[in-house]
């Protein structure tokens, strides 16, 4: 085959995301054709028309291509397509569509390019979800980062800019460490793919060395998914940014870190314990301790969202196994939850205009509905039955014990023990969203609102989550799927 | 697939709930009547279970199996949780006492004025999540009817409390949750240090259930597991099953409450309306017995066993220390809250003595302590409603004004300081007696629990002396309002009394339906 033919393949294998680059191309193209009044909701219905394409295609076109093999190279092994991916393109797919209904049904209006940056961040996303090669992941990492940057300044005040420059600050340095790593990682190993790493490679290097040079390059997924001494960007950029790009942007980059850090860690060549664990424990601390002191919804959510990372992280302790079954439970019931919960916070924002838990006060005797959808995302996000929170922890932990690690196991009891012990932290200042709304009396008289469409959609949200956890077995089997081929 | 009894009586509260949500707010003065048909048929259908139960067969009755949810985790384990509900005589005198307790909370709903139809709705989820805590067969199912009874008492107490009410019903919420938390990881733990052979072979994976009647047998557990006993695991420093007993300790110690855990007690008490203390009082503690004898005990009988000095002191103390802070209390709800505490300390004694007696006394303690709690509460709940005031010292000789009312509390306070003839006394006295008759148990606790007995006499006695007789001395507001019982009130309370006088009397009429269980569980 020569190198000709086996591009021409490899493009044509990956024909889902190649529709995507062609949906960017032909709305650059299309910019210059219509007049610019009609810019904007155009180039919101087309974004949405071809993340749906998108879905559609992707989901149709890799079953078939993965119902004969479980992994396919392209390009020379410098993207990688199985079942892992497929599911973290769809769940990616998913969030830009509901955030795409989030901005309709909350009449944003955002300006044209806006569009375009989201579907290019989709685009970065969805190729980072399909390698292992060090030099596609950092391409592609920093055109999320870009893109990113851009819609956490989009709101245009003082503060926008310094959460998005910290941000940026932030992205770079890690970036920069991770290459570092990257180069020395290369200089020992010969190979900038990391599938190609194994304990043999580094059979003849310090361990010690080894473990170092993969926490560096670790920090960059550790910045995607806001663990802990990665975090400090995102308070700020929480309470900064508009709502619907937070719904997607605390969901998709999250998500595809822990990809990456699956990939990463199912090689098994370095000992990521102690890393591991020391972040999963800093993490839950710092955000939930910091949460019990925040009065502002959007930053609460961003501190609890530290804590849900560390959460996730546990799944990962298991990695010796290449078993991430829980993570991805998790992962997967937190697409849910979360947008869930931004969609919440907006919904009280448009009412009340403020984002100050304290002026919450009563509203929940006014809306009673708003108030149960507040109680049952609040119960998912602790962990409570009967939500899907509380399969997902259940399984994360379950693996944990399951797993017969080499470990102690009286560590992995007081570790399991302390982990819990956090979701009994958690509650007090998740529930204090429901608290301000209902057991403060209002001020003024309890007049009853309407339910709009906006509380419609979000009492959606909350039937599937306590749906989900009678019948678990349906996240179980789609996971199994994709892990067990 | 048919539904069994039992799961009808878990359903139900759930649908008359769901109809009093989507009943519009005009037919509010529908909403008790709706609740109370919902105990109708619940009553209905005990009856059903009453008729059909054997009272010599030893395991579990009326059982409904099914699959529920399986979750993999990872390549080599599942999860196989099943739904499987089913009565034995503990189950059975747990589901008495959860539907008288609840008739009456119902009964005495009716001075709730606001927001009605969450109340109510709120009440009969509490009642379903009850039902099912005690006739599940399942862990999984136990633990999350355990904590979905969190929420809703936590909005009960925090929307329809008194002043405090936010501070209360949090504090309530966190050491509720921090028990529940722990008694999560043992039902982790446990689960996988046992394996469903018959399963296991089917799916060619370890299958781990949360079967109480595969959990309870020590020929399931895994040679390999945590909690084996032939290789015993050492983990912080203390063997695996012992940290496992103690982190249940801990949580079911919470909710019973023994004493350095058992401040959230009074404040929710205090706070809570009427109804939901009686509820509080008269079921929710009751979990936590429920858990020691069915689960700490089922589970973990060797280290029951090997703790058991630990176990009774830790009754103990709460008997001795909550009966002096009774004494020591200004506001009669508070004081009954802490006497609370010290009835519930005769039960660990109870449970402590590890033997027929003991246990017998033990649950005949929880079931007369649901009674008369419940009782005494609704007392408390007729004085407050009228003055809104508890202050013991503002109410001085008032069976002048409310003759009937002293005649009620005069039973109530009689039957819980443990007079013979009385239900409390039964308790007490097969509690301490299983104390005595124990061979493990050193006989001190005992001995120092009989003189818990004479604190709540004091404290008892001295407060119905100061509260009834003498001189008549009520603020003149107090005056006009103070009236005598009216008909429900009457009706409330004297079935209320002719209940803990039927079973003081009569207590066979409930050791004849724990004997067989009883047995069975302590062998």
């Amino acid at each position: 085959m020569t190198a000709l033919q086996h591009i021409i393949t490899s493009t044509l294998g990956i024909l889902p995301e190649l529709l995507l680059a062609l949906g960017l191309v032909f709305m650059m193209v299309s910019m210059l054709r219509i007049s610019s009044e009609k810019l904007s909701s155009y180039f919101y219905k087309s974004s949405l028309a071809i993340l749906v394409i998108y879905f559609i295609v992707c989901t149709l076109f890799y079953n078939q291509k993965l119902s004969l093999l479980s992994e396919i190279r392209l390009f020379d092994g410098l993207l990688i397509i199985d079942k892992q991916s497929l599911f973290f393109k769809q769940m990616i797919a998913v969030a830009g569509i509901l955030m795409l209904v989030h901005i309709r049904v909350f009449n944003y209006y955002f300006e044209q390019e806006i569009y375009f940056i989201f579907l290019n961040i989709v685009f970065g996303l969805v190729i980072a979800c399909m390698s292992t090669h060090f030099i596609v992941l950092v391409i592609s990492l920093e055109m999320v980062s870009m893109g990113t940057y851009v819609l956490v300044m989009n709101a245009g005040k003082k503060v926008n800019f310094e959460a998005a420059l910290r941000y940026f600050i932030f992205g770079c340095v890690t970036t920069g460490i991770m290459l570092y790593g990257v180069s020395l990682l290369y200089g020992l190993s010969h190979s900038l793919d990391f599938s190609t790493f194994s304990k043999e490679v580094f059979k003849a290097q310090n361990p010690v060395a080894v473990q170092v040079l993969c926490s560096m390059v670790l920090g960059i997924v550790f910045f995607k998914t806001a663990a802990f001494p990665f975090h400090a960007w995102l308070p700020d950029v929480y309470e900064t940014t508009e709502t619907p790009f937070l719904s997607f942007l605390s969901f998709a980059p999250k998500a595809v870190g822990f990809l990456i850090l699956g990939r990463f860690l199912q090689y098994d060549f370095f000992d990521a314990l102690p890393l591991l664990v020391f972040i999963i424990i800093a993490s839950l601390l710092v955000g939930n301790l910091a949460a019990l002191w925040q009065n502002h919804s959007k930053r609460l959510l961003g501190f609890s969202g530290i804590a849900q990372t560390g959460f996730v992280l546990i799944g990962f302790l298991t990695f010796a196994k290449g078993d991430f079954y829980g993570s991805y439970f998790y992962i997967l019931s937190y697409l849910l939850i979360t947008m869930a919960s931004f969609w919440l916070i907006d919904v009280l924002f448009h009412s009340l205009k403020t984002y100050d838990i304290r002026k919450y006060l009563g509203y929940g005797h006014k809306n009673i509905v708003l108030a149960i959808n507040a109680v049952i995302v609040m119960m998912a996000l602790v962990g409570l039955p009967p939500t899907v929170g509380f399969s997902a922890k259940l399984v994360v932990f379950g693996e944990l014990l399951a797993s017969n690690l080499g470990l102690n196991q009286g560590f992995i009891i007081a570790f399991v023990s302390f982990g819990l012990l956090n979701m009994a932290i958690s509650i007090y200042y998740y529930l204090r969203i429901p608290f301000f709304m209902l057991l403060k009396n209002p001020k003024g008289p309890a007049i009853q609102q309407f339910i709009d469409f906006k509380i419609v959609i979000l009492t959606y949200l909350s039937i599937c989550m306590v749906f989900m956890f009678f019948f678990a077995d349906i996240i179980g089997n789609l996971i199994d799927n994709v892990i067990h081929q | 697939m048919s539904l069994s009894i039992l799961t009808i009586m878990i359903i139900l509260p759930l649908v008359g709930g769901l109809i009093i949500l989507l009943l519009p707010k005009s037919y509010k003065e529908f909403y008790p009547w709706i609740s109370m048909g919902i105990l109708v048929l619940l009553w209905y259908n005990f009856l059903q279970v009453y008729r059909g139960f054997d009272t010599q067969t030893a395991g579990y009755q009326l059982v409904q199996h099914s699959e529920w949810i399986r979750l993999s985790l990872g390549k080599t384990s599942l999860f196989s949780i099943q739904f499987i509900v089913g009565i034995d005589g503990l189950s059975f005198v747990m589901m008495l006492l959860t539907l008288i307790v609840f008739s009456v909370a119902t009964l005495s709903s009716h001075k709730i004025d606001k927001k009605e139809k969450a109340y109510f709705s709120l009440l009969l989820l509490m009642l379903a999540a009850v039902i099912g805590c005690f006739v599940a067969v399942d862990f999984f199912l136990f633990f999350v009817c355990f904590e979905f009874m969190l929420l809703p008492m936590y909005f009960l107490i925090g929307i329809w409390g008194g002043p405090n009410r936010s501070y209360a019903s949090m504090k309530f919420l966190i050491y509720t949750l921090v028990g529940s938390v722990l008694i999560l990881v043992v039902m982790l733990v446990t689960a996988m240090s046992y394996s469903d052979e018959f399963f296991s072979n089917e799916f060619k994976k370890m299958v781990f259930s949360f079967d109480f009647r595969l959990l309870d047998d020590f020929s399931n557990l895994r040679k390999d597991g945590l909690l084996s006993i032939k290789n015993p695991n050492v983990v912080l420093g203390l063997p695996a099953r012992a940290l496992m007993f103690f982190f249940l300790l801990l949580g079911f110690g919470i909710k019973l409450p023994i004493v350095p855990f058992h401040t959230w007690l009074p404040d929710a008490h205090v706070e809570a309306p009427t109804p939901i203390s009686v509820v509080l009082a008269g079921v929710l503690l009751k979990i936590g017995g429920y858990g020691f004898i069915r689960i700490v005990y089922g589970f973990f009988p060797d280290m029951c066993a090997k703790y058991v000095h630990l176990l009774g002191l830790v009754g103990l103390i709460a008997i001795i220390y909550a009966g002096f802070n009774a004494l020591a209390q200004q506001d009669l709800k508070k004081l009954i809250a802490y006497s609370s505490v010290s009835h519930m300390g005769f039960v660990l004694i109870g449970f402590a003595a590890l033997n027929a007696e003991g246990f017998n006394g033990a649950v005949f303690q929880m079931f007369s302590h649901g009674l008369l709690s419940t009782m005494l509460f609704v007392l408390v709940g007729v004085l407050y409603d009228r003055t809104k005031n508890r202050e013991i010292k503002n109410y001085k000789g008032i069976v002048q004004l409310m003759p009937i009312f002293s005649v009620f509390a005069g039973v109530g306070f009689f039957a819980s300081m443990g007079l013979p003839g009385f239900s409390g006394f039964i308790g007490e006295f097969f509690t301490l007696f299983g104390g005595f008759q124990s061979g493990n148990l050193p006989k001190y606790i005992p001995v120092l629990g009989v003189f818990g007995i004479l604190i709540s006499a004091v404290y008892f006695l001295w407060t119905y002396q100061k509260m009834f007789f003498g001189t008549l001395q009520v603020s003149t507001n107090f005056e006009s309002k103070l009236k005598d019982l009216n008909l429900l009130e009457i009706v409330i309370l004297s079935s209320l009394s002719i209940l803990a006088i039927f079973y003081g009397l009569f207590p066979n009429y409930l050791f004849k339906f724990l004997d067989t269980t009883i047995n069975y569980i302590l062998k």
